[in-house]
């Protein structure tokens, strides 16, 4: 496994403040919405964000906040009703159905439930992203495999893996096309505390060494805190603020989540 | 016993040729055409334009008719299309036609079954990878069915045999009209009961089978 960039990550924790012509992802007042009439649900209103190159973004929210539609918007699994989101400087509205596959092959994405293949070996499950490219590369899925310490289990079936591991897999998955954008949605989410700890690592190893921008979806103002910069907090369906990310986390004391993220986040 | 198998042994093993013909056609079909109009019907479920809705109304309308149509009905309702498209309307080739056609709907509904086990997450991953709808498909979604899949088709070769039973109505032979004609028939009760114990090997064996190869192939 690759040796941790500390210097890498001081100098990244730095916050940085974008302008518009150096974003990786923008948001111009985006607004989805689902169902129709009376069933109507309004997720996202007027939402507006920008993140830097090679940083590490963190979406906090409570359940129902909007923070998982917002990074299916991002990789164009979802389209805004309102408003324009750059990829890129490039918008994504409008694409054509091969163009928003190319969209969402330069970015990857990662999940609290894995969404690995289990009838498909360790090896596989990570050769599949070249795949759909029409790629074959042993050599990368075994170098993926190796950064994220499994190079030995390659041959492995998926239901023999830990959590963590499972985790790890997921991310040689998403790392082996060598994307410029990894979206997190909820990655530690079912992992113990020691699990959790190895994910952080990792996702910090991936933006120290490959300068990944890392959009970090995540209710655990724990794992908020040791890994992002800069942290968006939505409530209900709008950003509540957008903070630099400071001190380690305090304990919880604050009854309104969003309230009680600015101040663990801000501190 | 002996005797028996002496005397109707040549005839069981025709029987059980015809039979055997008559599945293979028909659960090739259910193979080439029932996994694909599963496929179809599983995609399309919940989508939103009226094409897709259209769709999806038809292949379902299909697959619960053919489904609900009481068989030996439908094999005489069929014999017009049987006769053009096999050139008889007798026969194991004319009596496979219109067991395909139960076939094809009995495993596309298993199918689409199978395919629903699949979880939601692994459908989000292949949208997020930026799959296309074959490569989805052919990389996710048969895959992680695949054992499913397997025991749709068994469950269909099974029911199949079952179907298969009446094609004597229109001289489509098989095990089942030698039971009835040498059997219940002629009263040969013996007969009869033995064409039955082939048969329940015959459904084992088939049941055996697609259990291990599904149990093999299974790594979840």
């Amino acid at each position: 496994m690759m040796v941790l960039h500390e210097g890498g990550i001081m100098m990244s924790n730095m916050v940085n403040h974008p302008s518009a012509d150096e974003s990786v992802i923008r948001f111009m007042n985006i607004s989805k919405s689902f169902g129709k009439g009376r069933d109507r649900l309004s997720v996202l209103r007027q939402v507006s964000f920008e993140v830097v190159p090679h940083e590490i973004m963190g979406i906090v929210g409570e359940s129902g906040a909007g923070k998982s539609t917002l990074l299916s918007l991002i990789n164009g699994m979802e389209v805004p009703d309102e408003g324009e989101i750059l990829i890129h400087g490039r918008s994504s509205s409008g694409l054509s159905n091969q163009r928003l596959r190319e969209l969402r092959q330069n970015s990857a994405m990662i999940f609290q439930e894995y969404n690995l293949l289990r009838n498909k070996s360790v090896f596989d499950n990570v050769a599949l992203s070249l795949r759909l490219r029409k790629t074959r590369a042993d050599s990368k899925v075994m170098d993926a495999l190796r950064f994220v310490g499994l190079d030995h289990k390659g041959k492995a079936q998926i239901k023999t893996l830990s959590g963590g591991e499972k985790q790890r897999v997921a991310i040689a998955r998403a790392l082996v096309t060598q994307p410029a954008i990894l979206l997190a949605d909820e990655p530690t989410s079912s992992l113990d505390p020691g699990m959790t700890r190895e994910i952080i690592d990792l996702l910090k190893q991936i933006n120290s060494v490959f300068h990944t921008t890392i959009i970090l979806v995540s209710h655990d103002l724990e794992v908020i805190k040791a890994l992002c910069q800069r942290a968006i907090i939505l409530r209900d369906g709008e950003v509540f603020d957008t903070i630099a990310v400071q001190e380690p986390a305090a304990q919880w004391q604050y009854p309104d989540y969003a309230e009680q993220a600015r101040m663990v986040l801000s501190r | 016993m002996s005797t028996l198998l002496k005397t109707y042994g040549p005839m069981i093993l025709k029987a059980l040729l015809e039979t055997g013909w008559m599945l293979l056609i028909s659960g090739a079909a259910a193979l080439i055409v029932g996994l694909p109009l599963g496929t179809l019907i599983y995609l399309n479920r919940g989508r939103k334009t009226i094409k897709q809705r259209v769709l999806l109304t038809i292949l379902n309308g299909y697959v619960n008719i053919v489904r609900s149509f009481p068989f030996i009905l439908f094999i005489v309702a069929m014999i017009p299309l049987t006769r053009w498209v096999v050139g008889t309307s007798f026969g194991t080739l004319a009596g496979s036609f219109p067991l395909a056609f139960i076939g094809v709907a009995l495993y596309a509904r298993l199918c689409e079954q199978a395919l629903l086990e699949v979880p939601q997450g692994i459908n989000k991953s292949a949208t997020a990878m930026g799959a296309t709808s074959l490569q989805h498909i052919r990389y996710f979604l048969y895959p992680e069915a695949r054992s499913g899949l397997v025991l749709g088709l068994t469950s269909t070769l099974i029911s199949l045999i079952s179907y298969s039973t009446i094609m004597g109505v229109i001289g489509g032979g098989g095990i089942g009209d030698f039971a009835m004609k040498y059997g219940y028939q002629l009263y040969q009760y013996d007969v009869m009961y033995l064409t039955i114990v082939l048969m329940i090997v015959l459904v084992q064996l088939i049941q055996w089978g697609g259990s291990y190869i599904a149990r093999i192939i299974d790594y979840r």
